[in-house]
């Protein structure tokens, strides 16, 4: 009984029916009608701030237009409903339309730029509101505003206050619902990889710029449905009702809820709009009021206070569960890497071909008609001296550095000068000299995201969690599972990716370039702050690479590593190539001895020396 | 004729903002969002100043010093314990332009109130009637333009902002002080608000909400010109305010924000980097 409950209470879809049926009730419960007048502005105003936080917190953009986005939202609603139709599910669908499309138009120019044009062109948006609205003169009601919006009505039924108040309360739930999904799916955690790196995101093959738009113009729906509904509430909009004040409200409710966070946004609103109540007969403080909140807030409180509460009430979980967990069973299974070659598929076979490439900057030769060929199913390595163009080769491979001439071909298809998230898709894993780990995400996301290119991230089949979308998730989460245990991660599996320290950091690269399941793989220094045991898993990882036929190419200082390792060697010096061999050539070659290795190259050993013996 | 001129006196305003912008931007990193909110205390403390008896010359003087005595407090609370390079100084410097925004109304309401000019008085020019204002405003925007390039190139101080703003890291191993000159960059930036208020408020009114549209324009006039760029503000200021007036003349005055909008989204597509600037597009 009691167990079937609690698989009751795991369904969030369940939980999330009971609690806006319980939200719905309120009228009928004894709220009074200045309570359900606030509930309904906190839920309007939480819509707006929601499309705030999806922009902002997950797409990392401040863009400070949303006040203008429910002005559009709510005008759109209200000439619809006044003059051609009034049914709420056409002027709902209507005004996020058109709120869509806002978004998209002034995205497009602030995006290029980011930063503080974003934030300057969409705050201008505000001010544009009014001589907007009187631009199309009566039929809008200029700066006087537009009155007479009727009541609602869906299906030809009008709804009283309190069928609008349910109308509201589904609404926002529905949106809330979809945000969720949204966020915490796969298009949230590449939102947040891109934002915490666009060459990490780019490598994993997400195009910034179009998740970017997405997030933006997305987050303009809510903010669009929130309109629709203020317009319905009193039945008259003026240009003044979305004004700074409500710009600088949105953005304080945002910060002190958490950027981050998705029902904080409930509480941030509800503080400021209760501020606001509060301070009625002091009205003129509470611009001061809002402005000293955003500074210490910008300053002090990165996550808001959302994190605190949930902090809390984890703790209280915890508290109270505590003698349960005991008699769990915490059995950890570890895979092997022969186990996880089972889940894994194999990739394509496609040789990485360079062809005489060069690269300079600004007249310094980092790289002089290389060529280079690496055979799937082999390790090349390719070694030299600290400057001698090892990255430089890399990143012009993956996209990042454009070559002056030359060519790059991944199997049959050229991939010279393409953007580094289609070079990604075409087939090209890597990971980087310094691991490059997004931030506010678990160690098994950081691991999925190695999938994001050639899995759709794609916002809809978040939202909805389509049956395809489902289908990803499920074949993705076999394939995080065996990978992580077999690399000694499924501990950390829920740990915050960015608390790793350096060793684990590697591995957890590692992993996504594993479960990526690119055709090329170039890893960089990946050996470089290992401990024994965690070489041992790198071998174990990169032989895995190997045997489902990548073709990986592998930048390494480390020579006896090279020697266990690489099927073929290629030496740089000075931007050239200066040598191409198997390892125990290499180690005898003279060049390469005087210019690299040194003369005891050949038998220097760590202790890595003596598992020579090959796999 | 009258159009040029109240174009090039109204985005002679906006270069002011510009160049303001551009002084902690080159040595901090940052651009001060309250800064037109600034120009306004400025303007209503220029407006008392004037009440008293004393010569207004001792009251700007003195204005100018609390001024920058406000940008190392403004560096200090808003500015330095901020991360480097997440833009959280959009948040805490609107921050402080609302708490301004909020002090103005407290004090002295919403009203517009009328600023009496330095110099009195103008002259015709080909037709055109040219306050003595005007000339002021183009003369103080071109002036700081011009100051502040040779500052950069020729001071110490300006040659250690420039090492900050091209390379950070390399300039502070090299022994730059950083948090020196972001201090000295926002107690300067203040000080030179509080003295262009008085010519600027003969023209916009002591008016508590007029510092949101000067701040956005402003900064429409630093992209123009490109960001970084004194002489680009300059330019981008002029180009903002004559533009604007040619619209208010010929679409009417209504729509001249709405064109303004439009032609800097066209801009911004069309060339990023702005019209001096070097600044490489985004990898977005």
């Amino acid at each position: 009984m009691s167990a079937r409950l609690g698989r009751a209470l795991s369904n969030r879809y369940l939980i999330w029916v009971i609690a806006t049926a319980l939200v719905c009730l309120g009228p009928w419960v004894g709220l009074t009608s200045t309570l359900i007048r606030l509930v309904v502005i906190v839920a309007m105003v939480s819509l707006v701030t929601s499309g705030l936080n999806l922009s902002w917190g997950y797409g990392g953009e401040l863009a400070l237009g949303q006040a203008a986005v429910y002005a559009v939202g709510a005008y759109v609603a209200g000439y619809i409903a006044k003059y051609i139709l009034n049914d709420v599910i056409v002027v709902a669908i209507l005004a996020a339309v058109a709120a869509f499309l806002v978004g998209l138009i002034t995205g497009i120019p602030g995006l290029r730029l980011g930063g503080w044009t974003l934030a300057m062109i969409s705050f201008f948006l505000v001010v544009l509101v009014p001589s907007v609205v009187n631009l199309f003169g009566p039929l809008l009601g200029g700066f006087s505003g537009l009155a007479g919006i009727p009541l609602p009505m869906i299906f030809g039924v009008p709804l009283d206050q309190n069928g609008f108040y349910i109308l509201v309360i589904v609404v926002t739930s529905a949106w809330f619902l979809v945000f969720y999904n949204m966020v915490k799916g796969r298009f949230g955690v590449s939102l947040l990889v891109l934002r915490s790196s666009p060459t990490l995101a780019s490598s994993l093959g997400v195009w910034p710029f179009q998740s970017k738009l997405t997030a933006y113009a997305v987050a303009a729906i809510p903010a669009g449905l929130g309109g629709m509904l203020f317009s319905y509430l009193d039945g008259f909009i003026a240009p003044d009702s979305f004004s700074l004040t409500l710009t600088i409200l949105i953005l304080a409710a945002s910060i002190v809820g958490g950027p981050r966070s998705i029902f904080g946004v409930f509480l941030g609103v509800a503080i400021l709009e209760i501020i606001q109540l509060e301070v009625g007969a002091f009205q003129i403080y509470a611009t001061v009021a809002y402005g000293v909140l955003l500074v210490v807030a910008g300053v002090v409180l990165s996550d808001g206070v959302t994190p605190y509460l949930s902090r809390g009430l984890k703790w209280l979980v915890k508290f109270f569960t505590r003698n349960r967990k005991r008699t769990e069973s915490t059995e950890i299974t570890t895979a092997t890497f022969s186990q996880t070659a089972a889940v894994l598929d194999q990739v394509p076979h496609r040789a990485l071909v360079v062809t005489s490439i060069s690269k300079s900057f600004g007249g310094n030769a980092a790289l002089t008609d290389v060529s280079l060929r690496a055979e799937p199913g082999q390790i090349t390595a390719l070694i030299g001296p600290n400057g001698s163009g090892k990255t430089t080769m890399l990143n012009v491979i993956s996209g990042f550095y454009k070559a002056d001439s030359g060519q790059v071909v991944l199997g049959d298809q050229a991939i010279t000068g393409l953007a580094p998230h289609r070079v990604s898709r075409a087939g090209v894993g890597r990971t980087f000299q310094t691991p490059q780990i997004p931030e506010y995400v678990s160690v098994a996301d950081a691991i999925l995201s190695g999938r994001l290119g050639s899995s759709s991230a794609s916002p809809l089949g978040s939202a909805f969690r389509t049956p395809g979308y489902r289908r990803m998730v499920k074949r993705d989460n076999e394939r995080l599972t065996s990978v992580a245990s077999a690399l000694g991660l499924t501990p950390y599996l829920a740990n915050d990716a960015s608390s790793l320290p350096l060793g684990t950091r590697r591995i957890l690269e590692l992993a996504r370039v594993l479960v990526g399941q690119r055709s090329a793989l170039l890893l960089d220094e990946v050996a470089s702050g290992l401990d024994e045991s965690e070489i041992q898993e790198l071998l174990s990882a990169v032989r895995l690479m190997r045997d489902l036929g990548a073709t990986v190419l592998l930048v390494e200082h480390n020579f006896e590593l090279v020697r266990i390792l690489a099927d073929r060697v290629v030496v740089l010096a000075d931007g050239k190539l200066l040598a191409e061999g198997t390892p125990d050539e290499i180690a005898s070659h003279p060049e390469v001895l005087a210019s690299y290795l040194g003369e005891g190259a050949g038998i220097s050993g760590t202790n890595l020396g003596a598992k020579k013996e090959r796999s | 004729m009258t159009i040029l001129i109240s174009g090039l006196s109204v985005g002679a305003i906006y270069a002011l903002i510009a160049i303001g912008y551009n002084i902690t931007y080159l040595a901090a990193g940052v651009i001060n969002f309250a800064f037109a909110n600034f120009v306004m205390l400025g303007v209503f403390a220029w407006l008392v100043v004037t009440g008293f008896s004393l010569p207004s010359v001792i009251g700007l003087v003195v204005t100018i010093a609390i001024f920058a005595v406000l940008g190392v407090i403004e560096e200090r609370v808003a500015i330095r314990p901020l991360p480097i390079g997440r833009h959280a100084e959009l948040i805490t410097t609107l921050g402080v332009g609302t708490v301004l925004t909020g002090l103005i109304t407290v004090i002295w309401g919403t009203n517009p109130l009328p600023v009496k000019p330095v110099v009195d008085g103008g002259f015709q020019f080909l037709g055109a009637i040219v306050t003595w204002n005007d000339v002021l405003l183009v003369g103080a925007a071109s002036v700081a333009a011009v100051v502040l390039y040779f500052v950069l190139r020729h001071t110490r101080l300006g040659l250690a902002a420039t090492a900050l703003n091209q390379d950070r890291t390399a300039a502070i191993l090299r022994g730059v002080d950083s948090r020196r000159i972001a201090v000295i960059a926002f107690a300067f930036a203040l000080g030179y608000a509080a003295l262009i208020a008085p010519v600027v408020g003969n023209q916009t009114f002591a008016d508590v909400g007029a510092p949101l549209t000067l701040a956005i324009k402003g900064f429409f006039a630093l992209t123009i010109g490109g960001i970084g760029s004194n002489l680009g503000a300059l330019v981008g200021g002029f180009a903002v305010g004559i533009i604007e007036a040619l619209a208010a003349r010929y679409v009417g005055g209504e729509f001249q924000d709405l064109f303004v909008f439009v032609l800097f989204l066209l801009f911004v597509f069309l060339r990023p980097s702005g019209i001096i600037g070097q600044r490489a597009l985004r990898t977005v």
